[in-house]
């Protein structure tokens, strides 16, 4: 794990004066972070690069390092000084800080999001806050405490900010596990529980590498690329049960959320994907039961129905956006269904044959 | 009577010739069945329902009476999840419509997919007005 001690990167974007109920609300937010920063004494920071960019995760003291940082060791890269984002954590338990909670209109349950010269969450039941202010390159993201942390955030922290920050830059993020080779991937795509995750899991040890069995990010300069994003891993019980290679993996991790264990992957899978990959198939996996385990051909539409609605009603803001985004991208990919028999191996030959299909011979 | 699509709220594309449509309070979408991507490009495209029946029933070799009260009831069902809202603009009840008929009636159907709702019960992401985020305490 890299901690690197007040990197020359992490500096303080210039405050302007602010107006806006949102962005005073933001700066209110920034100024404790930076109190919590200045009580701790020393400056934690960790440095990853996402599509070809720096992203900078600052920490108020060490009680978040592990549960942030963790998701992107397999991103990690030396400190800049002019990252493309920074994102301030902290929580108040640990940095002695009081960060006031939102006053609610009428929500006590969800997420309250304002759309406006900057972009806030705030989820009540654990107490998180997500800011983000793209003039200064800057995002914030508060917790009441470690233990209040919620299960979600150790298999893709930072998600809401990471979203507003790459939509921004053409990136697209996207609800879908991926897997492949260095010279293609497929994505595994549709709602929970449709068997994208296990799929994907499978293929940790295998002839097929991975890249993600939740969340990934896509670009679309030329050729549709796919970004590891999450270096992480999550099943329950069940799942774990029908993956063998992982069982001692899984056995090792100590953190257990709802019902699942989550994996920080770079420590025990070296071989993940980093570099970005181009999309070769849309895959939209269909648990049946008994039989054999094969690939047929769908409609762009149905994968459209598969990926788009999924992604769209996890994140907050752009979701126009995001539609139209997902709709080029299924007119340009093949598309296809994955019936799921009970042995999860063995979608792993079909899709490595998918993949190998589908790359333009030179 | 014209109609627009329900904008901001509802989104839609076009992935060869199948039209998806979601609803982005609800959490539903929908798909086209039947002659109904026909008939929505031609409500996009800003045509009255009596055009978008002449249109549909005179390319047709259905009977018109039944045409005209599948696209009633289909536009019907359409207003009612929201989908369209009536227009004040008919400019285009005269004009010729951008597309050729098919000549194939099929009555139209709104397939509904509500899973998402689930999704959004459970974890809703409520949009406030930026004057309705909380207010900064003075003692901060």
């Amino acid at each position: 794990m890299q901690s690197v001690e007040q990197a020359s990167g992490a500096q303080n974007p210039v405050v302007p004066p602010a107006s806006e109920p949102d962005q005073v609300w933001f700066d209110m937010a920034w100024n404790l972070f930076l109190r919590a920063e200045q009580s701790n004494r020393r400056v934690e920071a960790f440095y990853f690069r996402l599509a070809g960019q720096v992203i900078c995760l600052r920490f108020a003291g060490p009680a978040l390092f592990q549960a942030i940082s963790g998701a992107f060791e397999h991103l990690a890269c030396s400190p800049v000084n002019n990252p493309a984002l920074t994102i301030c954590c902290w929580d108040d338990v640990s940095t002695g800080v009081s960060t006031p909670e939102p006053e609610f209109t009428s929500h006590t349950q969800g997420t309250e999001f304002v759309d406006g010269s900057v972009r806030l969450t705030f989820e009540p039941a654990c107490q998180l806050f997500s800011g983000y202010d793209r003039a200064r390159q800057l995002g914030l993201l508060h917790f009441a405490s470690v233990e209040a942390v919620p299960g979600w955030v150790w298999g893709s922290p930072a998600r809401e900010i990471l979203h507003w920050w790459s939509s921004g830059s053409g990136l697209q993020l996207v609800h879908a596990a991926a897997v492949g080779t260095p010279e293609g991937v497929a994505l595994l795509i549709g709602r929970g529980g449709s068997g994208k995750s296990t799929t994907a899991l499978a293929c940790l040890g295998s002839s097929l590498q991975y890249l993600s069995d939740d969340y990934c990010l896509l670009s679309f300069d030329g050729e549709p690329r796919v970004h590891s994003l999450y270096g992480t891993a999550k099943a329950d019980a069940n799942s774990i049960a029908r993956l063998p290679r992982l069982q001692s993996a899984f056995a090792g991790s100590t953190i257990h959320v709802q019902g699942k264990t989550v994996l920080h992957l770079a420590e025990y899978f070296p071989q993940l994907i980093r570099e970005p990959v181009p999309l070769r198939a849309l895959v939209v996996p269909k648990i049946v039961g008994g039989g054999e385990c094969r690939l047929d051909p769908i409609p762009a539409a149905a994968a459209l129905r598969a990926l788009a609605p999924s992604t769209m009603f996890q994140l907050a803001g752009d979701r126009s956006k995001i539609f139209e985004r997902l709709a080029d991208l299924v007119r340009r990919i093949p598309c296809w269904q994955l019936s799921l028999g009970p042995n999860p191996d063995a979608a792993q030959p079909l899709l490595a044959d998918l993949i190998s299909r589908e790359i333009p011979r030179s | 009577m014209t109609f627009g699509l329900n904008s901001p709220h509802v989104v839609q594309e076009d992935v060869d010739n199948e039209v998806i449509i979601v609803h982005l309070v609800t959490g539903s979408y929908y798909s086209l069945t039947g002659s109904g991507a026909e008939i929505w490009s031609l409500i996009l495209q800003g045509h009255d329902n009596t055009a978008v029946i002449e249109r549909i029933a005179g390319g047709a070799s259905a009977d018109h009476q039944h045409v005209a009260t599948e696209i009633e009831r289909f536009l019907g069902e359409l207003q009612a999840e929201g989908l369209i809202v009536p227009t004040q603009d008919n400019l285009r009840s005269i004009a010729q419509p951008d597309s050729t008929p098919s000549g194939h009636f099929v009555s139209p159907s709104l397939q509904k997919y509500s899973d998402m709702q689930e999704l959004l019960l459970v974890d809703p992401i409520h949009e406030v007005e930026t004057t309705g985020w909380p207010k900064v305490l003075t003692n901060h």
